[in-house]
């Protein structure tokens, strides 16, 4: 069953021009107007228990889309349908079988506990009082939040505080999750329980998930399914096994050795710098194996190793490439 | 001198920051209409009850507005409420302990800034007050244009003045959490004591204390300069307006430095 | 369901608000008892008038203790209940109604109760002091519970009107601010000093005369119940243009015009 589906979506935005000095007087009540295609003609669909993530640079148009999907923005045109509802006309309607969080703005009140924002979230939602209460002891052991539930929220880490909005967001029972940006500015440890957790929502609870990010590792464990996004327009919607193929192939493996050993280029592997006993490697995955890398040198002679994927910049830089070859052939 | 060029600048931009903000200043000027036009509304009827062209208290009818317009326009301009609002914030925000390191000193830095504001401020308060006042009650009584630069010189210091003792009200928030309602009652005094009523209103034991307070080099003082000039009273104001700014800005700097050393100690 | 839900959820609301200020005790405290004494000054200020002269128009010191005490009430009333009403603008700036836009609630509602202020909780306790300064009879007292109740509405929902100005225009709010603050002023002086064309606009453009001008002269002055109703009547029909006012500008916010930079 399609719980989403969107039809030529688009949203302009019609900015004023700012002037500066002379300008400022000049333009003082006529203002030139730009017009922004933040979302640009897009189409795609989501399944029930899908998890879905939108990837691209900042101002790409992810928000811009899920805003339209939650019923904040109206779209200048296309055609929307959430749950079966449309959210530009059944917005509170909607607002009960969904859950949102944004990454920067937060929904809690910081100066109380966190039981003091569920219980208030569940008037909200209109939650029956006892099941209210079955519910957060439900939400708090799968989020393991019970240690600081009563401590007020800012005195919470990022991390923490995230998850607190996780279960706030979920209290009414939605059926579809949207997260905008959740693991923006969280250390690498919050983000990866944060990733687990959006995992486990999808898995255990069979919530569809649409989220967005700016970071290619948040879509790597969580997702089977990716769209990319740039510049209001639709770069990509495949499912996680292609895209790795084509795309996330490459890792960066810099190696820092005990004693000058010289290493080699093979068939998949490629030196991109070696100064004494320092290498970066491109070690394609479609060829060859961290295995076969890994033989190129003993373990004793490590000193230090660090893996990296191909930053999403340089991802997207490439399906453009791809893209214009495609065309040209 | 290479030290003063520094506060000339900052002074500068902040008087260029403010032009941004010029659709504010009509909203102000409207409410500035409106006070004094209850004022008008209020004196009229306690004039006119008592028979008309008559002196209250040694001031006519035109001249109590005067003297209201002129101490409103004063505290309009020197945006009263909200400094110590921002001393405060600065303080709590911690904003001041990264401000401490950096080569200027924080309380004159602020002076500039806020004598920026406030000559922006006057320059386009002052021809409101005086068309204000010719719509309501005609030109000053004995008005001579000799008058004019005593008037500014005055109306300049009052501003100074006022900053000064609001900052350092806001500064006690080095000690507390929060400094503003103490701001509040700072207000309602000055209003009660100098902007509402000139210094002859009041009962005869409290003249002197007003007289020899700041409230009468902020309000009554150039106020009253406005509404009914003479150069005795002009000596008089500017001896007053020069000693207050003296004491109070060593005062201040005394506060700013006992509370610098509370923030460095705390690290912020 | 609709109703009573929503009515509810303003005291949730309260509560919340007013635990979260109550965080900070002393600096609670501190807020209320400065708040009734900055009231208190302007007792004083009228003292001075008075010494000039008896009566302004049969409005003497007593009368105008209780034209105060109303005017700080409904003032206080609707700071403490609605807050957020007063800061509209702001959150239409920032994009603050997101949040709320997720929510099934009704959003003006959520907006206006969103945040209080503690020192409105010292203009209410202000009312009932200078009732007693003034030594008025004992009904007064209740009479004033529900004046201030209905004039506070007004004085809310007429706010919200000139806040959804700020989904228009930038610098609406400031409007609005405005706006508030001249009904404060007005509504702190007898009506009986203001001319005919002053009169007027306090009756239709900022109308605080519903607010307090009315319950002062039809109430405890004389009473006159056609003034009563209409002083009802006209907090309802603001309540309602205020919510229809906020719905039509909601539509615009939706289009994301408004500041640009909120994509």
């Amino acid at each position: 069953m399609k719980v989403i589906e969107v039809k030529n979506l688009s949203k302009d935005f019609k900015l004023k021009k700012k002037y500066k000095g002379k300008e400022f007087w000049k333009h003082l009540f006529k203002k030139e107007k730009i017009i922004k295609k933040a979302v640009n003609n897009i189409s795609f669909s989501v399944e029930e228990g899908e998890a879905l993530a939108f990837i691209g640079p900042n101002g790409a148009g992810k928000s811009t889309t899920i805003k339209m999907l939650t019923g904040i923005l109206y779209p200048t045109s296309g055609e929307i349908s959430v749950l079966g509802l449309n959210p530009t006309k059944e917005r509170a309607k909607l607002s009960r079988q969904i859950g949102t969080v944004f990454g920067q703005k937060e929904q809690l009140w910081v100066h109380l506990t966190a039981m003091d924002n569920f219980l208030f979230f569940g008037a909200i939602y209109d939650i029956p009082k006892k099941e209210l209460l079955k519910r957060i002891s439900e939400l708090a052991e799968i989020f393991e939040i019970n240690e600081f539930i009563n401590q007020p929220v800012k005195s919470l880490s990022l991390g923490q505080r995230m998850k607190c909005e996780m279960v706030a967001s979920l209290l009414h029972n939605p059926k579809i999750l949207f997260f905008d940006e959740p693991t923006i500015g969280l250390d690498p440890v919050a983000k990866e329980t944060l990733r687990m957790l959006i995992k486990k929502l999808n898995k255990e609870l069979g919530i569809t998930i649409l989220f967005t990010s700016h970071d290619v590792g948040d879509i790597e464990e969580v997702c089977k399914r990716v769209i990319i996004i740039n510049d209001g327009k639709i770069m990509l919607d495949d499912n996680m096994k292609n895209l790795k193929y084509h795309y996330l192939n490459k890792k960066i493996v810099e190696v820092n050795l005990i004693r000058d050993i010289s290493i080699k280029e093979k068939e998949g592997i490629k030196i991109l710098k070696a100064k004494n006993s320092m290498y970066k490697l491109e070690v394609d995955m479609n060829i060859t194996t961290m295995e076969q890398l890994l033989g190129l040198f003993k373990a004793d002679d490590l000193q230090d190793i660090s893996i990296s994927t191909t930053p999403l910049e340089d991802v997207i830089k490439s399906i453009y490439r791809r893209g214009k070859n495609e065309k040209t052939e | 001198m290479k030290r003063l060029n520094k506060y000339f600048s900052i002074y500068k931009t902040s008087f260029k920051q403010e032009k941004d903000s010029i659709v504010n200043y009509f909203f102000r000027a409207i409410n500035f209409f409106i006070i004094i036009f209850i004022f008008v509304q209020l004196w009229s009827y306690i004039y006119g009850e008592n028979g008309t062209n008559q002196i209250i208290n040694n001031y006519s009818l035109q001249q109590m507005i005067w003297y209201l317009i002129f101490s409103e326009m004063i505290y309009f301009s020197a945006r009263t409420s909200l400094i110590t609002k921002d001393i405060s914030n600065e303080i709590k925000s911690g904003n001041l302990s990264y401000k401490i390191n950096k080569p200027y000193n924080f309380y004159l830095y602020e002076i500039c800034n806020f004598m920026a504001k406030s000559c922006f401020a006057l320059i386009f308060f002052i021809p409101v007050a005086i068309l204000i006042g010719f719509i309501f009650v005609g030109s000053i009584p004995n008005f001579t244009w000799l008058q004019i630069l005593p008037c500014i010189i005055s109306i300049l210091f009052s501003v100074l003045i006022n900053w000064i003792i609001y900052a350092s009200v806001g500064m006690i928030s080095f000690w507390t959490q929060d400094a503003t309602p103490f701001g509040w009652i700072v207000t309602k005094l000055f209003m009660l004591l100098g902007l509402f009523f000139p210094l002859d209103f009041f009962p005869t034991w409290l003249q002197p204390i007003i007289f020899y307070s700041p409230i009468y080099s902020i309000f009554s003082g150039p106020a009253t300069l406005v509404a009914d000039f003479s150069w005795d009273l002009f000596a008089s104001i500017i001896i007053s307006q020069i000693s207050w700014s003296v004491i109070i800005i060593i005062l201040g700097l005394m506060i700013y430095n006992l509370g610098k050393k509370k923030v460095v100690s705390n690290g912020g | 369901m609709g109703v009573k839900n929503n009515f509810l959820l303003i005291f949730k609301y309260l509560k919340l608000n007013l635990k979260k200020e109550a965080q900070y005790k002393s600096s609670f405290v501190l807020q209320i008892i400065m708040m009734i004494l900055n009231d208190l000054f302007f007792i004083l200020q009228w003292i001075i008038v008075f010494s000039l002269t008896d009566s302004i128009g049969g409005y003497g010191f007593r009368e105008v203790l209780v034209l105060w005490g109303l005017s700080a009430g409904s003032y206080g009333i609707s700071h403490l209940f609605f807050y957020g009403a007063f800061n509209i603008g702001d959150f239409i700036y920032n994009g603050k109604l997101d949040v709320f836009l997720t929510q099934p609630k009704n959003i003006l509602i959520n907006v206006c109760c969103s945040s209080t202020s503690v020192a409105a909780i010292g203009d209410i306790f202000y009312c009932f002091i200078v009732f007693a300064i003034a030594g008025v009879t004992w009904w007064w007292y209740l009479a004033a519970i529900p004046i201030i109740i209905i004039g506070g509405i007004i004085f809310a929902a007429l706010i919200v009107c000139y806040q959804t100005l700020a989904f228009y225009v930038k610098k609406g709010n400031a409007f609005a601010d405005m706006v508030a603050s001249s009904i404060t002023l007005f509504s702190t002086y007898p009506p009986v000093i203001f001319d005919i064309v002053s009169k007027v606009f306090l009756y239709t453009i900022i109308p605080c005369g519903f607010m307090v001008f009315v319950p002062m002269q039809y109430i405890f002055l004389s009473f006159n119940i056609w003034w009563v109703l209409a002083m009802v009547g006209v907090a309802v029909v603001l309540v309602v243009l205020a919510f229809l006012l906020f719905k039509i500008g909601l539509k615009r916010y939706a289009s994301g015009n408004l500041m640009g930079g909120r994509i």
